[in-house]
């Protein structure tokens, strides 16, 4: 069977930037930051205090007080990225009930925030009083709420890879359509993982910035005064679908995803490696039939740690060589935070967006220049910049690495 | 307790648990015509084991179908 072309055909977005794709777009451009002082748990005697939680979602607009009960933050925000991308695709409600439409969602740490108040109650009475402490805690449960919800016929996968956990998934989602095994998938990811123990484990691994007197400027990609990333909450929602299916049903396409690629770096736990990053780009530029020289715009993993900034910037020009430097290198972390499942999906959204509209959002934050992240990354502010073809870099802790190419839809 | 107050209590945790309304509550209503499925069950029998200090089987849960099992299967706990 020949290959099919896969396309995008719709977008959803919930982040610290707002709960649509228009907002996080807009603040994007703006270089905006939705970097918050966090008041809403105890973090007393822990270094970090602030994150990006997602601005103005109101679960009661989406959800009864009895769904609540079953849904994490996590389930919540996956559904209502879902429901934003099919409405953006054209799709109507009825059209999709029972259908074969799949739903491909990275996911990480998020569950552990539905069974803490639950462990809690473990330590101190020595019970689990709530039934539903599994149901929340499986990690594979928005993407079937999802398709509950929905009457979804099709394959239900999560994934769970860190940091790249939707980067796969999309890549996943992307190889069903491409080798026929399925036409239309909602792929995407998401996480919220703030809780207490969360933040207090995530700050004793050291891998969060202890700016907390200045939380829109904490994060900082390529800056030498980086100390780390912040802890995002949100999800990112696309429509992936073969060309036929979105040719037949009349859709705007908004980009084709050409390539994706999953590396491992076989090496350590919290250290990313040039080799396996490098890898990973390689071969997804491989796999959509590109060369460096074709690609305009790199979407940096970007997380504003020591190791992760110079090790990335290090790969990019391993794999691009002078290229390297003529195209902008843009993080979106330091505005809508580190959202570990649904990271590599946000970031792919922002890719489309900026085929869509030839323009590149900045990296916020960038305020001493280091040796050694010497690339451009369009730290003065959003510039139009045609994108033809744009890499999507997710690199994970574990050395889990995947990178999608996405490119402007030609006939 | 008598079974009017088991199930004026019922009624709460309906309310409670589930957030649904308790107006046309009664014996013999069905809880699949409340839309409360098994998992809901669970939630509603983990709050009756607290309230009311019973144990309530796996299989005891299995047999509910209707408001009134659970107001009777409860009373003749707190008789025993």
């Amino acid at each position: 069977m020949r290959p099919q072309r896969v396309v995008i055909t719709g977008l959803g977005a919930v982040s610290a930037l707002g709960c649509s794709v228009d907002s996080l777009w807009e603040g994007l451009l703006a270089g905006k930051s939705g970097v918050v002082a966090l008041t809403d748990m105890d973090l007393s005697g822990c270094r970090t205090r602030i994150g990006a939680r997602a601005a103005g979602y109101d679960a009661d607009a989406h959800f009864s007080a009895r769904e609540q009960k079953r849904l994490t933050l996590t389930s919540q925000m996956a559904f209502v990225a879902a429901m934003e991308a099919l409405g953006h695709a054209g799709i109507a409600l009825d059209q999709i009930k029972c259908s074969q439409m799949g739903v491909v969602l990275g996911a990480s740490t998020g569950g552990f925030v539905g069974i803490e108040p639950t462990l809690r109650d473990f330590v101190v009475e020595g019970r689990i009083g709530d039934p539903m402490a599994i149901p929340m805690l499986m990690n594979s449960a928005p993407a079937s709420n999802i398709s509950i919800k929905l009457g979804l016929k099709g394959p239900v996968i999560t994934m769970d890879a860190a940091c790249a956990s939707s980067a796969h998934a999309i890549g996943y989602a992307f190889n069903l359509i491409r080798f026929g095994l399925s036409s239309i998938i909602l792929a995407g990811g998401a996480d919220s993982s703030f809780c207490g123990s969360l933040l207090h484990a995530w700050s004793m691994l050291r891998a969060l910035s202890e700016h907390n007197d200045n939380p829109a400027e904490a994060c900082r990609p390529f800056s030498l005064d980086r100390d780390g990333m912040v802890l995002g909450e949100g999800a990112g929602m696309l429509i992936l679908e073969s060309e036929e299916s979105a040719k037949a049903r009349g859709a705007s396409i908004l980009a084709e995803v050409k390539g994706y690629a999953a590396t491992g770096d076989g090496f350590h736990l919290t250290q990313p490696t040039v080799e396996g990053i490098s890898q990973a780009m390689r071969l997804a530029l491989t796999d959509a039939d590109l060369s460096p020289s074709d690609i305009d715009y790199v979407n940096a993993h970007a997380t504003g740690t020591r190791w992760n900034d110079k090790t990335e910037t290090a790969g990019i020009k391993n794999v691009f060589g002078e290229r390297a430097y003529q195209i902008p290198v843009v993080g979106i972390k330091p505005a809508v935070g580190h959202t570990m499942g649904a990271c590599g999906a946000l970031e792919l959204i922002s890719c489309v967006l900026s085929i869509r509209d030839s323009v590149v959002p900045p990296t916020i934050n960038v305020r001493v220049p280091d040796p050694e992240c010497d690339l451009d990354y369009a730290a003065e502010g959003a510039r139009k910049w045609p994108v033809r073809h744009a890499m999507s870099n997710s690199f994970a802790f574990g050395g889990s690495n995947a990178v999608v190419v996405v490119s402007r839809y030609q006939s | 307790m008598t079974q009017d107050e088991l199930l004026a209590a019922v009624k709460d945790t309906i309310c409670t648990e589930l957030g649904l309304p308790a107006d046309n509550i009664g014996m013999a209503t069905k809880l699949e015509n409340m839309d409360i499925d098994s998992l809901d069950v669970l939630r509603l029998a983990a709050s009756f084991e607290k309230r009311f200090k019973v144990t309530i089987s796996t299989v005891e849960l299995t047999e509910i179908q209707s408001v009134g099992d659970i107001v009777t299967g409860l009373q003749r706990k707190l008789i025993a």
